[in-house]
């Protein structure tokens, strides 16, 4: 899987295939959830790291991709996006933590609680959809 | 102005949804945590996405330029919102590049910033060149959503041909009336002495010619041949171009051979014999350099099967007694036969061939070279039929001054009146 991961992301940037990012980073994904579900070991002390560090290939790369223009750029630009960059990847690291940290609160499982979690999924995802119209994506003036 | 979502955007939700949604099926917090950080960068980005606000405006700093030299297309920009990265593209017309030292295009604004850019263009061939609209895009600090869209407007440039150098013109065989350069055939009163006959009434007496009446014992006076100008119709063929080059040159060619014989106070006209036929009637000054030069700015080929003769051309165009100057690389029938019917009405003409020959893509196949060199034979042959017909043909290839071809083409016009007398 991780070859595969691997083969999609040298993929994506050769050719400028911006899906090929996305599948090296789900398929490093599963890879990981993979290895916690075979193994049972302690990998998943290092999923908070893990899913920061799949964040910054992301960004990383699409932002590769970006600058693939004849234009030259000031520093500054890259600066700050760089800033920016790193303290998403920090801050998605430590965000990443709240559900390990929560999994530890000994609370009783049920299929109501099970139906609450696909809710609320279901709810950040509506929230986002409602969010993008918002910021103008797609529209034009 | 446009705006557009990342493609990433979507992925990221992808990503987010997928992870939240793999921990309940497995039923363990790790996916989740995976997913956290793609569900963070999308709120994070959609939260901080604005439509950025600024103005937009570019300018040239000047009109007019001449082949070869650079002008500055000055840019400024005022941000009402902070503005993270804003990329400026300036498509440019074929002929204009931008110059070596190419300023930096992608800015950091913040809000109420203004900034100011210089961007070099090199005029690398003439021509009337729109430059349009800018092309500016703007992302978000993340990266999530850009805009797109043209801005501002710059006037047209005009970029007129670089002249060759020439020592010498071809001079008419008739001049006109009026005052000019060129030595005129006739016998007056001018500087360059013409001949000596007997004084006739009228005649001054500072024009006896003092030592030959002594001599003979009768009153004699010189004649000079007075300074005249000249009617010069200069005809661009503009049927057809080889590799956009010949025309380029056929311009070039007509634009120095106009600016020359203008200097001189001759009277030039253009005759730009193509698709479209168009035409300046003969003038002098300063005013008709310009139009010609602004006449040839425009020409390009306009690709037309129909045949045209010289009957298509306007009687006022062709003066009497004008020089004709066709600049032509000599492949379309069409030119052709006009230069021959030229001739044919008694018009003194000259042609000046733009080889087309360097522009020709080359083949190693024996079929294809055969076919070129019996090409080449051919045109060699229509050289020798204007030749009999005494037109002088100077070929001029890209790279070789064209004051050698006139050199040439003025040499075989004076071969042609020793052998005529």
């Amino acid at each position: 899987v991780g070859v595969a991961a691997l083969v999609c992301l040298v993929t994506g940037m050769a050719i400028s295939w911006s899906a090929g990012i996305v599948w090296a980073a789900a398929l490093l994904g599963l890879e990981h959830v993979w290895g916690l579900l075979l193994v049972q070991s302690a990998l998943a002390g290092w999923t908070p790291i893990v899913g920061a560090g799949l964040l910054l290939m992301t960004e990383l790369a699409y932002w590769s991709l970006e600058l693939r223009t004849p234009i030259r750029d000031d520093p500054a630009v890259h600066r700050q996006r760089a800033a920016a960059v790193g303290g998403l990847a920090a801050a998605g690291g430590v965000l990443a933590s709240v559900p390990l940290l929560a999994a530890e609160v000994p609370l009783p499982g049920s299929p109501v609680l099970t139906m609450v979690g696909a809710l609320a999924a279901v709810a950040l995802l509506a929230g986002l959809v409602a969010l993008a119209p918002r910021s103008g994506a797609g529209s034009a003036r | 102005v446009t705006t557009y979502a990342s493609p990433k955007l979507g992925a990221y939700a992808s990503l987010a949804g997928l992870g939240l949604l793999g921990a309940l099926l497995v039923g363990r917090p790790e996916p989740a945590a995976l997913a956290a950080p793609f569900a963070l960068a999308c709120v994070v980005g959609l939260t901080l996405a604005r439509r950025p606000r600024f103005e937009f405006s570019i300018a040239l700093d000047r009109a007019r330029a001449l082949e070869g030299e650079e002008v500055f297309l000055d840019v400024e920009i005022v941000a009402h919102t902070p503005i993270a990265w804003l990329q400026i593209h300036m498509p440019l017309p074929a002929g204009l590049e931008v110059g070596p030292e190419a300023p930096v295009l992608g800015l950091r604004l913040a809000a109420g910033e203004r900034s100011r850019l210089s961007i070099p263009i090199r005029c690398r061939r003439w021509g009337a060149h729109r430059l349009g609209q800018a092309w500016v895009r703007t992302h978000d600090a993340l990266g999530f959503f850009f805009t797109e869209g043209r801005h501002g407007t710059a006037g047209p440039l005009r970029v007129y041909p670089r002249p060759e150098l020439l020592r010498s013109l071809l001079r008419p065989t008739e001049t006109q009336v009026f005052a000019g350069n060129q030595r005129s055939r006739r016998r007056g009163e001018g500087i360059e002495f013409a001949d000596v006959r007997p004084f006739g009434p009228g005649d001054r007496l500072r024009r006896v010619n003092w030592r030959l009446t002594t001599r003979l014992g009768a009153l004699y006076v010189n004649d000079q041949h007075p300074e005249r100008n000249a009617d010069v119709v200069l005809l661009l063929d503009a049927f057809s171009d080889v590799s956009s080059r010949t025309l380029e040159l056929a311009v070039r060619a007509v634009a120095t051979l106009a600016d020359h014989y203008l200097r001189q106070r001759d009277r030039v006209g253009l005759l730009s014999f193509g698709g479209t036929l168009r035409w300046l009637l003969a003038a002098t000054g300063t005013r008709q350099a310009y139009r010609i030069v602004d006449a040839l700015l425009e020409t390009q080929i306009f690709l037309s099967y129909a045949w045209k003769g010289v009957e298509l051309i306007p009687p006022r165009t062709l003066p009497p007694q004008a020089l004709v100057v066709a600049v032509s690389p000599l492949l379309d029938k069409r030119t052709i036969q006009a230069l021959f019917d030229l001739r044919a009405r008694g018009f003194e003409l000259a042609v000046v061939e733009v080889s087309p020959v360097p522009f020709l893509a080359s083949s190693k196949h024996d079929v294809a070279q055969l076919g070129f060199r019996l090409w080449k034979l051919r045109r060699e042959v229509l050289r020798l039929r204007f030749r009999r017909l005494g037109v002088p043909v100077g070929v001029w290839t890209a790279g070789e001054p064209l004051a050698a071809v006139v050199e040439e083409v003025q040499a075989f016009r004076r071969s042609a009146h020793l052998a005529r007398v």
